[in-house]
């Protein structure tokens, strides 16, 4: 169960995961504990080396915690599943295979039909580009490929890993504002990992904050604003990103 | 058309080099044959016209035996190459027997390939296979060895199984490595080829044409064979470079 008492779509549950073995072992997080509601949005922030890329991949089945465990929608999760998506930084995209190719890769490997993905491409504005391969696309264009390519098997659960590290503010933005409408529009659950106190503030209902090495959850900040109209630009956003700021500290 | 007009220019070039050196030998080597033993273009040339029809057999026969060699190494190193360079344990395991095994010449196994063949041409085709699998196989390894992280990671992520995975990053992003691999041993391989068809005489062979021509003093014959193995040479690299730009066309945008 969550804080408000409303049912959780993912729990992690006194998670903890360590690298190496016998001496050579590294913590890297323990004792995580989080609920997550269906629909909901959470961004994971924190220090570098403080694990919140690992909890990602572990909630998405790549790895598996030391101690702990993890379930997604009341299943323990021990590999990749199909209902969750995983974006990570600069797309992920394979840089042989065309716009389209990377596109419908999650569904061609389940041999499920890809008829719908065109039209899906045409929605993010990238359906011109699809016989163009990744080098030939910009750093935007590269992130929208990554998330038709999320969106394409309609994932519950959409996971995304510093999705927008490498690209400029302007696109960054632009591809921020694009999250929040498809999140807005199909209401799925997502996690977001990110460096960015702002970008943590535009699209985090709530904002988990880790610590460092090893890495626990430090504190957790409700972000009611978040997906307000016009919220990117009003006083209450500065003010969050400065409370985020300080419990960053 | 540019790459067109730079072996145009590679070929002017080669021939004026060639002409100069077969006009420059007698005067720098002090020796009565310098004279001979490397005639002037127009010479060979007009010789290989003559020779054409006996050529053209010899062309052929040394042409199949690289080009079986060629696709039997890409069908067990290629394959070979990508498990042990992929999965780490079986790398731990297999590298220290690659190492092993890589220094020794391959053409030392000559004589037991013919015994093994009782003299046919599999010996000649598996001798080149032996020479080109260690170059792929070692390629392939290292390739699949590093395959970018976030490439494995976000097809995992996507569900894939293991066999989905060799298919979709393992071998296209290994292939150009692989590729490049095969162009670079093709050298080697005809190097192997000369060795293989004048070891034990084969009816037909570039190898044997040059050799036998060189023990009947007919240099022009000789430097004839030497130009076709170099056309033949020429026409694997074109062929592996075709082959890389359909494959790997993403690498060329």
């Amino acid at each position: 169960m969550t804080q408000d008492g409303s049912s959780s779509y993912i729990e992690l549950c006194n998670l903890s995961l360590a690298y190496g073995s016998g001496d050579a072992q590294t913590l890297v997080f323990e004792g995580v504990n989080l609920s997550v509601r269906s629909g909901e949005s959470v961004a994971l922030i924190g220090p570098s080396g403080c694990g919140k890329t690992s909890i990602l991949f572990a909630l998405s089945g790549l790895l598996s915690p030391n101690a702990g465990h993890i379930t997604v929608g009341g299943d323990v999760v021990e590999k990749p599943r199909r209902d969750v998506s995983l974006i990570l930084q600069d797309a992920g995209l394979l840089p042989w295979k065309t716009v389209w190719q990377n596109a419908i890769l999650s569904l061609k490997l389940a041999g499920d039909p890809t008829g719908h993905v065109m039209q899906q491409l045409q929605e993010l504005d990238i359906a011109q580009l699809a016989h163009r391969y990744p080098s030939e696309l910009s750093g935007g264009q590269r992130q929208r490929v990554g998330i038709a390519r999320a969106l394409a098997a309609d994932p519950s659960l959409l996971l995304m890993d510093e999705p927008l590290a490498s690209l400029d503010t302007y696109t960054k933005e632009h591809i921020q504002n694009l999250f929040l409408e498809l999140w807005i529009k199909r209401r799925h659950t997502q996690v977001l990992v990110t460096h960015d106190l702002e970008e943590a503030v535009f699209l985090g209902q709530r904002i988990v904050v880790l610590s460092a090495s090893p890495g626990g959850i430090r504190t957790v900040l409700d972000n009611p604003g978040m997906g307000t109209s016009d919220w990117r630009n009003s006083d209450a956003f500065y003010e969050q990103v400065i409370q985020l700021r300080k419990a960053f500290q | 058309m540019k790459q067109v007009l730079g072996y145009l220019v590679s070929v002017v070039v080669l021939l004026l080099l060639w002409w100069l050196a077969s006009a420059t030998f007698p005067v720098i080597f002090n020796n009565p044959l310098a004279q001979k033993v490397l005639p002037p273009p127009f010479e060979v040339l007009t010789m290989l016209g003559k020779e054409w029809s006996k050529m053209g057999n010899h062309f052929i026969a040394s042409g199949l035996r690289v080009l079986w060699g060629l696709l039997l190494s890409l069908t067990f190193a290629v394959p070979a190459g990508l498990i042990i360079g992929f999965e780490r344990r079986l790398n731990q395991m297999m590298s220290p027997l690659v190492y092993l095994t890589y220094p020794v010449p391959k053409v030392v196994f000559l004589p037991i390939l013919f015994v093994l063949f009782n003299l046919e041409d599999g010996s000649r085709i598996a001798l080149i296979t032996l020479v080109l699998s260690f170059q792929i196989l070692l390629s392939a390894r290292d390739a699949a060895q590093n395959i970018a992280a976030r490439h494995t990671l976000s097809v995992r992520s996507a569900g894939a199984n293991r066999w989905q995975l060799y298919a979709h990053v393992v071998f296209p992003a290994s292939l150009p490595a692989i590729l490049t691999a095969a162009r670079i041993s093709i050298g080697l391989a005809f190097a192997t080829l000369y060795l293989a068809e004048t070891f034990v005489r084969p009816r037909y062979g570039l190898g044997k044409y040059i050799l036998e021509n060189f023990q009947l003093n007919g240099y022009a014959k000789v430097t004839a064979g030497i130009l076709m193995m170099g056309v033949l040479g020429f026409l694997f690299y074109i062929l592996l470079d075709l082959l890389e730009r359909l494959l790997c066309r993403w690498k060329f945008r």
